[in-house]
């Protein structure tokens, strides 16, 4: 583990999706867009919602899979990280540095989970254009990715993507609290994280996966 | 209950639980989540919160906009939920959250624009203007062609009729321009609420119940994934909680919509067919008694005392048409059913009842009565020899329960099973499930302009939601508070007043809100189905009640008094006057297409107006001149292609709009229309909120020179009143007619809505007129005046307009009552009635029981149930040919442009998988290999019945959509001179391969009733 574990006086703050109530509107990833400054123009999201045919004997059903960075605890991209960009921060959220990051896209190519995108001199361009040059929070071309809106939980909001999500299939809890019925979810072991064999040890956690065939939904 | 607080914690905790029926609602109201963050992102950016309500669609979510200042610089950067609003909850959608990339979007027209001189319609070439450059232009355009009231075409999309209704339907009235056409009727809520509201009372503006699935254990969905997962969020969001708790959910779609996503039981049944699928729900509930099993005493109860079941039905022959059909059995003033009977098994006797009550509890002498809802053969017998010495054309008598439940006999699960192509044992095990597993609901919908027989699919699903007491109870429809409080206010005045000084007796009757100058009753106020009743017999049909004209139609089929409207000219409305044309066509063999029914804002005759073949004294009654308030018929009509060239043909198009498209490029003036963000807003009613709500926007920011539509319509009224008054000399100059036009504007609004006539112009001559300020200001400055009175009364404690005015510009919504506070006095119909002519929820509706007196008996408007087929090619299609269907996408509005163009939402559908399932035409792997044709192939579709009606468009392959069905999505494909849209062929142009054919009650759209042929153009 890092040397930024997580402490018990810090929250650990968590992220469970339930897959049974994802309707696949797509306004997290709206709000995320629109919250975070995020090159939707370019076909760059921080999150996103797959979606797949399920198949089950005749019956093909419809499944949406909202998708973003995991926020691990055994943080690839961290330790691929030359340059000290990526940062974890006290509450165990995965974060980079844009002064720090040189675009050497180690962590892109580290992270197992397709979580990071380049954000290029264009971008940054482009945003100052939509947010206006004072506005815009993304100054240099960087590697970026999802952080659970950390300036936003800091400030007692909710991420983006939960604040919105109209069947509240994004929920945001901290492990830390005994209390919080999001943390239940996961030590109850109903909300379950992706890919457990990797040993990512993730802080994004599914209801519902079980329901799925025991591959990963097809997603293009 | 929901005046508890549950948050979602307390759900995860599994403290939802349904407690029962006295519990009513447990809508989540989520703890604040705006906390008090006044600085976000980086220190130095301080954030000012400015409530809003969404404008994308008529779901009104309330917003919370964050504007971020920095020095000297402001600038909205987020949209948040506004947690103040209990519809909305503090969710929105992707509209919602990327409104402010519409607010910013350079497409967008910021300043009047006049058509650039020499340019053609259909160009997009204008100039920059001053509205009142605009004004003039217009003005000067409607002398030069002398452009009577009755030449305008006024079109009006959702704004104008949900939320600013008396602004400006007030102009149009007042104007006497009669040829409305709008959102709300063919495309909208008409066709498929009608069936509801037949049964229910309401009409409202949209969602006048709100849907309680967080209490229903089994929820029911038939096609409307539009009003539910894409996307209604209030409803999405009550829908997500429902799953989470367990709750069962059954879709009934052609399609794997995002609603069908998530069921349960999911019936990938035939298109168009649902309706058979409803009348075999009924019949097992009905015949194999699950309404009333001993568990739902109550239930039974509800249907002998509040529903009309029991009334008594005579079977006579139409006087006209001489069909055997059925009747109510009333005493009649005019049209008007002045009571009701029963058979009192109390004392053995025909018993009257009250015409409007809620109940049948007593008898009009207020005696107490037990009606029978079945007859004995002995009672019937005695009953129907009874009967038959007052009137022996009478044949037989039966209650409408009895009715009910004959009607419905044949309509078994093993024959709907051939209709539907879904196994009976299927239909019979969901009708089970809604019976047993309650509280259950069925999801109402919003749009379903598909096939001639969705009005009465509708009202057999209200019938199904009836029967089960699922009416303003816990897990079922509970009315919106605004309706409701309308409701109540009308029963008041009709006791107090109503029945005996304007109706003299104890019975409905129309019209009361006309004319508007000399109405005992605001207008506006009328509640629901009776507001569509006032407004059809008050000013476009007032000689339906004139039996010397109805006699005329009905002997010679002469038309031509019947017809007249209440204007000053009487000419009539083009829709009544081309229905009737046609109904004297059908009634003389000359014509087996029948007339309209009830073409209130239709756009029936249309085509035959702009194209100069209608008449009206001889001479062509053509349009001249179209007006458009934020609306796209280029897009969204089936006339697309006509619209086009009525407006290259037109005298004048004006467009009050705030993007170009498909339909105001055609424009000679478009004046900017005021995004909604950019709106200090008049106090509006939350229609669709459980309790009795109030919005306000408030301005988060402002690009050019847009106008607020309501003060355009002050400014245009009072202009036009002022012209007039000029040109008969009762102004000195243009500045008093504009005052003097202003005045009567303001008069006949206020008489309109219910305002103190006096003081509102007090209160217009100084906010205007003295200090300059806009008229919404002054709408607003009267609203707060009187909201405080009603809000004091209410609480019963003094409450200043200066409180109401902190209150809605800090949260936007101000709730004056709570659901439970209503509920507690007013529920319907337990204690006040519903809005149609009997007060009780109909099972056999008078409404339709008045059109077929007046046209003859037509399944269509069948008073009970009856099965309409589809008008289609059924069976044995070709290897190309296959029934279409139509939806929308979660991230679109109806509004079109407004999200087609918008770059946030065209990020999101451009995004892999996205782009097909959003703009591409669905087919199934199956049919695709048939035809040749591969994943994303360009396809094009020919409609069978005009193969002048094609559209090229893309393919998308998948097992989501039946074999024999295309998907195609709805209001893609715009053509407007945008520059972020996805154009077609890459997003499919539904309106391209849809041909004009209407259903004979409202003339609805009947979209889907149609084959098409498919074939693969290229790679």
């Amino acid at each position: 583990m890092s040397e930024n574990k997580t402490t018990n006086k810090m929250p650990n703050w968590a992220f469970v999706i339930d897959l049974n109530s994802c309707i696949g509107c797509n306004a997290c990833m709206a709000a995320c867009a629109q919250e975070n400054q995020t090159p939707y123009w370019a076909e760059k999201w921080r999150t996103k919602v797959e979606q797949a045919e399920l198949v089950r004997g005749d019956n093909v059903g419809r499944i949406f899979f909202p998708r973003l960075c995991m926020h691990c605890q055994n943080t690839p991209c961290y330790y691929a990280c030359p340059t000290g960009a990526t940062y974890k921060t006290p509450e165990g959220v995965v974060m980079v540095d844009q002064d720090k990051c040189i675009g050497c896209e180690a962590c892109v190519t580290a992270c197992p989970y397709d979580a990071r995108y380049r954000y290029e001199l264009e971008d940054v361009e482009k945003n100052k254009e939509l947010f206006g040059e004072e506005f815009s929070v993304h100054q240099v071309p960087h590697i970026d990715k999802c952080t659970f809106c950390y300036h936003r939980i800091t400030k007692g909001l909710e991420p983006a993507c939960v604040a919105t999500c109209p069947t509240d299939c994004r929920m945001w809890g901290d492990l830390n609290n005994p209390d919080d019925p999001v943390a239940d979810l996961v030590r109850s072991g109903r909300a379950k994280p992706l890919a457990v064999h990797l040993g990512t040890d993730p802080k994004v956690f599914y209801v519902g996966l079980d329901s799925l065939p025991e591959s990963k939904p097809e997603v293009e | 209950m929901l005046k508890a607080k549950i948050t979602r914690r307390d759900f995860l905790k599994g403290t939802v639980a349904l407690t029962g029926a006295a519990t009513a609602l447990s809508f989540l109201q989520l703890t604040s989540k705006k906390v008090n963050a006044t600085e976000l992102y980086t220190p130095g950016w301080n954030v000012e919160w400015k409530p809003n309500v969404c404008g994308f669609c008529a779901n009104i979510c309330g917003l919370n906009v964050r504007v971020h200042k920095k020095g000297d610089k402001e600038r909205p950067l987020k949209i948040e939920g506004n947690e103040w609003d209990n519809y909305g909850q503090g969710k929105i959608c992707a509209r919602g959250q990327s409104g402010l990339k519409y607010l910013f979007n350079p497409d967008r027209i910021t300043t009047p624009l006049i058509r650039v001189e020499g340019s053609k319609r259909g160009e997009w070439k204008f100039r920059k203007a001053t509205w009142e450059e605009a004004f003039q232009y217009i003005m000067k355009k409607v002398q030069e062609h002398n452009i009577q009231p009755h030449e305008w075409v006024f079109l009006g999309g959702w704004h104008g009729c949900a939320q600013y209704r008396p602004w400006a339907f007030g102009a149009a009235m007042l104007m006497e321009m009669l040829n409305i056409w709008g959102a709300p009727i063919q495309n909208c809520v008409g066709v498929e609420h009608l069936g509801i509201h037949v049964a229910t009372g309401y009409f409202n503006t949209h969602d006048e119940m709100v849907v309680d699935f967080e209490n229903a254990n089994f929820i029911l969905v038939v096609r409307s994934n539009g009003s539910l997962a894409g996307i209604s969020t209030g409803r999405a969001h009550r829908f997500g909680e429902a799953i989470k708790r367990g709750a069962m959910v059954a879709v009934v779609d052609v399609r794997r919509s995002e609603t069908a996503s998530r069921a349960d039981i999911f019936l990938k049944i035939k298109p168009g067919t649902d309706l058979a699928f409803a009348l075999a729900m009924l019949h097992v509930i009905l015949h194999e008694k699950y309404y009333g099993k001993s568990l739902y005493e109550h239930n039974l109860d509800f249907i002998k005392y509040h529903t009309n079941a029991p009334h008594l039905v005579v079977k006579k022959k139409h006087p006209v048409t001489k069909q055997e059909t059925w009747w109510l059995l009333s005493d009649k003033d005019g049209i008007w059913w002045k009571n009701f009977h029963v058979w009192d098994k109390r004392e053995n006797r025909l018993a009257t009842l009250q015409g409007y009550l809620n109940h049948n509890k007593t008898d009009v002498e207020g005696k107490p009565v037990d009606p029978a809802l079945e007859l004995n053969e002995e009672i019937r017998k005695q009953l129907l020899e009874q009967l038959k010495k007052q009137d022996p054309s009478i044949e037989d008598v039966k209650t409408a329960w009895e009715l009910l439940k004959e009607k419905t006999k044949p309509y078994t699960p093993e024959w709907a099973e051939k209709i539907t192509e879904i196994p009976a044992e299927k239909i019979r095990e969901v009708a089970i499930l809604f019976a047993t597993k309650r509280p259950s609901v069925v999801e109402p919908g919003i749009y379903d302009a598909r096939y001639a027989n969705s009005i009465q699919l509708r009202k057999v699903l209200t019938q199904i939601q009836m029967i089960i007491n699922g009416h303003d109870n816990v897990g079922g429809w509970i009315v919106g508070g605004e309706y409701r409080h309308k409701v109540a206010k009308f029963w008041e005045w009709l006791n107090k007043e109503g029945f005996e000084k304007v109706i003299g007796g104890k019975y409905i009757k129309f019209p009361i809100g006309y004319p508007v100058e000399k109405s005992p009753y605001p207008t506006y106020n009328v509640p629901g189905v009776f507001w569509v009743l006032d407004v059809f017999f008050g000013l476009y049909l007032p000689n339906a009640q004139n039996p010397e004209a109805v006699k005329k139609f009905v002997t010679k089929l002469d038309y031509t008094d019947l017809v007249k409207s209440a204007t000053s000219s009487g000419i009539p409305n083009i829709a009544i006057l081309a229905s009737f044309e046609q109904w004297a066509k059908f009634m003389s063999g000359k014509s087996k297409e029948p007339g309209i029914a009830l073409p209130v804002v239709s756009d029936y005759g249309f085509d035959k107006a702009f194209e100069g073949k209608l008449q009206w004294n001889g001479k062509p009654y053509k349009p001249k001149a179209i007006f458009g308030y934020a609306i796209n018929p280029v897009l969204g009509n089936p006339y697309g292609d006509k619209w086009k060239k009525w407006m290259e043909e037109a005298a004048l198009v004006v467009f009050l709009d705030t993007m170009p498209t498909d339909s105001n490029v055609y424009a000679d003036v478009i004046l900017p229309d005021e995004h909604y963000l950019e709106r200090d807003d008049i106090i509006l009613g939350r229609g669709n909120s459980h309790h009795l709500t109030v919005f306000k926007r408030s301005r988060s920011y402002k690009i050019g020179e847009g106008k607020h539509g309501v003060d355009f319509f002050f400014e245009m009224t009072a202009g036009m009143l002022g012209a007039r008054l000029m040109q008969e000399g009762k102004a000195k100059n243009m500045k008093e007619a504009f005052y003097k036009g202003a005045k009567i504007y303001c008069d006949f609004c206020a008489k309109f809505v219910g305002y103190d006539q006096e003081e509102f112009w007090k209160e217009v001559e100084k906010t205007v007129f003295k200090e300059g300020k806009p008229f919404t200001k002054a709408i607003y400055e009267y609203q707060l005046k009187e909201l405080a009175k009603e809000v004091s009364e209410v609480k019963g404690k003094e409450v200043s307009p200066e409180e109401l005015d902190k209150e809605l510009k800090e949260k936007g919504f101000y709730d004056i009552e709570t659901m439970d506070e209503l509920l507690a006095k007013w529920r319907i119909p337990e204690q006040i009635p519903t809005s149609l002519p009997s007060g009780r929820i109909e099972l056999f509706s008078t409404l339709f029981e008045m059109v077929q007196a007046f046209y003859g008996y037509m399944p269509n408007w069948d008073p009970v149930c009856e099965y309409v087929p589809v008008r289609r090619k059924e069976n044995n299609l070709d290897p190309d040919e296959f029934f279409i269907s139509h939806g929308k996408a979660p991230v679109f509005s109806h509004s079109g442009v407004h999200t087609l163009d918008n770059p946030l939402i065209v990020g999101i559908t451009e995004w892999k998988k996205l782009k097909k399932i959003y703009y591409h035409v669905w087919i199934h792997p199956k049919a695709a290999q048939r035809l040749g044709i591969k994943d994303g192939d360009l396809i094009e579709v020919v409609n069978t019945e005009d193969p002048n009606k094609r559209m090229k468009a893309k393919a998308f392959i998948t097992e989501w959509v039946r074999e024999d069905t295309i998907f195609v999505p709805f209001n893609g494909g715009t053509e407007a001179p945008v520059r972020y849209a996805v154009k077609p062929p890459e997003a499919a142009r539904h309106v391209d391969v849809v041909v004009y054919k209407v259903e004979p009650i409202i003339s609805g759209y009947t979209r889907d009733e149609v084959t098409v042929k498919v074939r693969k153009i290229s790679a």
